[in-house]
């Protein structure tokens, strides 16, 4: 028998962990007091809607009208599910379409790689939107010379497994701020130090026992770059009408707002950023965004620096691996996402710590469902201490697996945002995994298929590097590793 | 029931007759009439904020592009209820059917079991007679209310506020939500 108390404690988000499971359990099992909790919840969330609609509703109402004015219906519900999570401080990834019908032919083939989530009206709009982009994107990326020539590597690295050669790539001598940003004291390039106190992951919130995942950039947070020969297209924020910048970009860049409502547009210098989150087209060549923010990405890429719009306020940008990087080696710090519910909450309230800058209070309802107990926050830096030989760790000496796990003890991996999976289905799919990682590539067959399974292994002997500050960055002392980011290069 | 009066207005008829013959732009009164109460319809039927939203949106616009089959002068009102309705049942089917987990499982089986119980979407006044039992609340609830709803201050202000401990705010809001279900339900067995 549940009792009031317990229930009360349940919706406040109070419980610890364990006795959340176990009220779960018995909610299970005992209708009345589960259609008590529906009720409660029922309650809650109509009264805010309806005593404080203004808080949430002109998106909303913008969605319905873009919609109405869309030509397919697909597109714009699909639309408006990406900007709610987006707004709501989810990552853009927990977005699965709601499911109608079944389809046939070529999406039976597409659905081995994607799962089941293909067998949507919505996921196929996806799937052809994406291919469309990334049409696109290719075409663009044959407009800019120096792209191509600094991505000729990347072309030709093709993702195969281990062979049993260590890759041992020369330092470039400069590099690209799109593919490998930021500063070369920033903390996304500084390597572990000797000086790095670790802690084991504590239970409670992120158990590393759950596995990892490896998402689509390209899906998660497209990128576009200037070019000199599209026409122009104008970024509004929602609600006005001088616009921030005008880039010329690709088609694909507007076109991508079908797929993604997080863009990411790289000014024609090669260094300018523009976020644009909830991102949508409106009439002719314009895009609107509810939050648009410019960084400069030679910078620190942490706040208050680079403030990113995300919860975090570390830019989903940060740590996500190029497709050359997966054959390494991969010299910067990886970033992951993760469930609330693997986020710890802290005595003060946060959930944050150096280098975020915040932590995804405004929504009321997210706090509640983050750990109560752990010792990973968001912003959390951890790695594999240098004591584990990662020779043993079943992952070769060279492949994907291998540079993931080199990287993750050379550099570490940073907790960049937390997502609700709650209705994530592609996450249940995968088991739940608490780690996701993002990576360039075009279809899940581009990676080796024993990825995942090699990288759940290896990710079990990740700790907290507790003393990651910003005088202290990577724990301070001497670099594991020699930092190499080179200069940036020269712009034509 | 309660007269859904502003749905049957005239003007409102002039505008649904305007969006049938072309009129696009004649919609957005219609949306800003109509929005507040849909999201709160939803709400109570399916708890789950970004699925209020996402199915707010997909109701509008199947109502945009099935405007056709309405007949102007009738209630629009209801019929974005029932649409929504249809919506809510396919969204809440699919994740009873997704669940593994025990518990979700169950939550989705209640919703599921919930919307075949009560009065039809059409018919239902459950957001109207909502804000009929807000109104009636003694002043101390009111001012709850006010602080956790419409101002949406956090539980430690409002235990600052209030004088109260955290715990007693939980525990009043508590009682608030029961109390207003009950109100709601007694209203709807009086108008059935």
């Amino acid at each position: 028998m549940i009792s009031d108390d317990q229930l009360i404690a349940y919706l406040a988000g109070t419980l610890p962990v364990e006795e959340r499971a176990r009220v779960e359990t018995e909610l299970a099992g005992d209708p009345e007091a589960l259609r008590r909790v529906l009720d409660q919840e029922r309650f809650d969330v109509a009264l805010k809607l309806l005593l404080n609609p203004a808080a949430t509703r002109a998106p909303v109402k913008a969605s319905v009208l873009a919609g109405i004015r869309t030509p397919t219906h697909d597109a714009s519900a699909e639309a408006v599910m990406k900007r709610v999570l987006l707004e709501a401080g989810k990552n853009a990834l927990a977005y699965h379409p709601p499911k109608h019908d079944s389809s046939p032919g070529l999406l039976a083939t597409l659905a081995a790689a994607f799962g089941e989530w293909i067998h949507t009206s919505h996921a196929r709009f996806l799937v052809y939107g994406s291919l469309t982009v990334l049409l696109y994107f290719a075409v663009s990326e044959l407009a800019i010379s120096r792209a191509k020539r600094l991505r000729a590597d990347e072309r030709g690295a093709r993702l195969e497994p281990s062979v049993g050669v260590v890759q041992t790539k020369a330092v470039p001598t400069s590099r690209d701020p799109v593919s490998w940003p930021f500063a070369a004291d920033s903390p996304w390039n500084t390597p572990i130090g000797s000086g790095a106190q670790f802690a084991a992951v504590q239970p409670g919130g992120l158990d590393l026992t759950t596995g990892i995942m490896v998402v689509s950039a390209r899906l998660s947070h497209p990128i576009f770059r200037e070019t000199t020969t599209d026409a122009p297209v104008e970024l509004l924020l929602t609600g006005q009408s001088a616009p921030l910048a005008t880039l010329r970009l690709p088609d694909a860049a507007l076109a991508a707002t079908v797929t993604s409502r997080n863009l990411h547009l790289i000014a024609a210098d090669g260094f300018t950023l523009y976020e644009v989150f909830g991102a949508q087209r409106s009439t002719g060549r314009v895009l609107t965004g509810n939050n648009i923010k410019r960084h400069d990405l030679r910078g620190s890429g942490v706040p208050p620096d680079f403030a990113s719009a995300k919860g975090s306020g570390l830019t989903p940008f940060a740590g996500s691996l190029t497709r050359a990087e997966l054959n390494g080696p991969i010299r910067r710090v990886i970033g992951f996402v993760a469930p609330l519910e693997a986020i710890a909450a802290k005595a003060d309230g946060t959930a944050h710590v150096w280098p975020a800058g915040r932590s995804p209070a405004n929504n009321p309802a997210l706090p509640s469902k983050m750990a109560a107990r752990g010792n990973v926050h968001l912003g959390s830096l951890l790695a594999i201490p240098a004591s584990v030989d990662l020779a043993t760790l079943g992952v070769g000496s060279s492949g994907p697996a291998f540079e993931i796990a080199r990287a993750l003890q050379d550099y570490g991996i940073y907790v960049k945002d937390a997502f609700d999976g709650e209705w994530f289905t592609e996450w249940h799919q995968a088991g739940g995994p608490h780690l996701i990682i993002c990576a360039d590539f075009d279809s899940p067959a581009d990676l080796p298929p024993n990825l995942r399974a090699q990288l759940a292994l290896v990710i079990r002997h990740l700790q907290v590097v507790v003393n990651n500050g910003p005088q202290t960055i990577g724990g301070g002392g001497q670099p594991r590793v020699k930092a190499s980011a080179p200069p940036f290069i020269t712009q034509p | 029931m309660l007269a859904d009066a502003t749905t049957n207005s005239a003007a409102e008829a002039a505008l649904i007759r305007a969006v049938q013959a072309g009129d696009t732009a004649a919609f957005e009164p219609l949306v800003e009439t109509h929005l507040d109460h849909l999201r709160a319809f939803i709400a109570l039927k399916l708890p789950v904020a970004h699925l209020v939203d996402e199915l707010a949106h997909e109701t509008f616009v199947f109502a945009f592009r099935n405007l056709a089959g309405f007949t102007a002068g009738t209630s629009f009102r209801a019929w974005l209820r029932a649409i929504a309705a249809n919506l809510i049942r396919a969204e809440v089917q699919r994740y009873a059917r997704e669940q593994q987990n025990q518990f979700n499982y169950a939550r989705a089986r209640e919703l599921e079991r919930s919307l075949m119980t009560g009065p039809g979407a059409g018919e239902s006044a459950e957001v109207e007679h909502l804000r009929e039992c807000l109104a009636s609340l003694p002043p101390h609830m009111q001012e709850l209310v006010e602080l956790k709803y419409a101002q949406d201050q956090p539980i430690e202000t409002i235990a600052a506020k209030l004088a109260r401990t955290e715990n007693a705010v939980w525990q009043a809001l508590f009682r608030l939500r029961a109390q207003l279900k009950q109100c709601v339900e007694e209203k709807i067995g009086r108008a059935m």
